[in-house]
């Protein structure tokens, strides 16, 4: 199977790995890793779903994850219940690059697609990296599935072109 | 000097603690923690200067080697403490837990539980 198309049901048994943002508690609290049961939480709510190849990079930074941070109370306002962006990475990688971020809530999840078990099952990866995708899923159906095949571009999986399909 | 500590080593554990003490306060820790280790010194004396046998006890339950008791009360910051009264989860000066190595609030829950342990004891009631 390659990939997601809109109308699919969100694929059952998809879990990931992430550590609940502990807020202000920062230097005084440490999170711990915890469970996702995507296929579980999906089912209730609007979520949209965005894979980079990895946390940090040039682009993925840069552009990506910035774009949502800009775009966040126009994707609430279009009924959006969770952003969480995926990598390969694992979850403590993922936590450190949402403080980066400057994310101390659940504005955004970032959470790791454990061994891109879940990216691999979509066959959206290249190498041990996932692709860079983004999937919107409201109550379990998918709505909207693409990926950016063009390097450095997020024309499709930014905010701007994921809001223009929700 | 014996540990006032009660260490948690299985849910088993965890649930005769709940069972035969009245008050239990949990501290759900990990060893790689710094905040953790940072109060640890703050909570075993205030366990030191609270507790009372089967009144009141200071627990200390490690999320890495009892996973599942972790697990069960949703553990997700750490340190993060737990109220117990007669084995059921309760909020102290109206919080039902305290996330973070706080050790202002976690020594007002502390003397709170232990007036309302050494009142009990006091007056012989929920005797085991």
């Amino acid at each position: 199977m390659t990939g997601l198309n809109a109308g699919d049901s969100f694929p059952e048994g998809v879990t990931f790995t992430y550590v609940p943002p502990t807020g202000d508690l920062d230097v005084t609290a440490c999170g711990l890793g915890v469970k996702y049961d995507a296929s579980k939480e999906f089912k209730d709510k609007k979520v949209v779903l965005v894979a980079v190849p990895g946390a940090f990079t040039p682009t993925c930074q840069e552009q990506h994850v910035t774009s949502y941070l800009a775009n966040l109370d126009k994707l609430r306002a279009k009924g959006v219940d969770s952003i969480i962006f995926i990598a390969s990475n694992d979850h403590w990688v993922m936590s450190a690059w949402g403080k980066a971020n400057g994310v101390k809530d659940d504005s955004i999840l970032f959470m790791a697609d454990d061994g891109l078990a879940f990216s691999k099952s979509i066959g959206w990866t290249k190498g041990d990296r996932a692709l860079r995708y983004a999937i919107i899923v409201d109550h379990g159906k998918v709505i909207y599935a693409d990926v950016d095949d063009v390097p450095r571009s997020i024309a499709k999986t930014g905010a701007e072109g994921v809001m223009a399909k929700l | 000097m014996a540990d006032s500590v009660q260490h948690i080593s299985s849910s088993n554990d965890f649930s005769s603690l709940l069972s035969s003490t009245m008050y239990v306060i949990a501290d759900f820790y990990a060893d790689w923690c710094g905040p953790c280790r940072a109060i640890a010194p703050a909570y075993a004396q205030l366990a030191k200067t609270h507790s009372i046998p089967n009144y009141l006890a200071f627990a200390k339950v490690n999320v890495d080697t009892v996973q599942a008791v972790a697990q069960e009360y949703k553990v997700t910051a750490m340190p993060t403490f737990l109220f117990f009264k007669d084995g059921k989860q309760v909020a102290v000066n109206g919080a039902a837990m305290i996330q973070g190595a706080d050790v202002r609030n976690l020594t007002n829950a502390a003397e709170k539980m232990g007036r309302l342990a050494k009142e009990k004891a006091t007056l012989g009631t929920g005797s085991r």
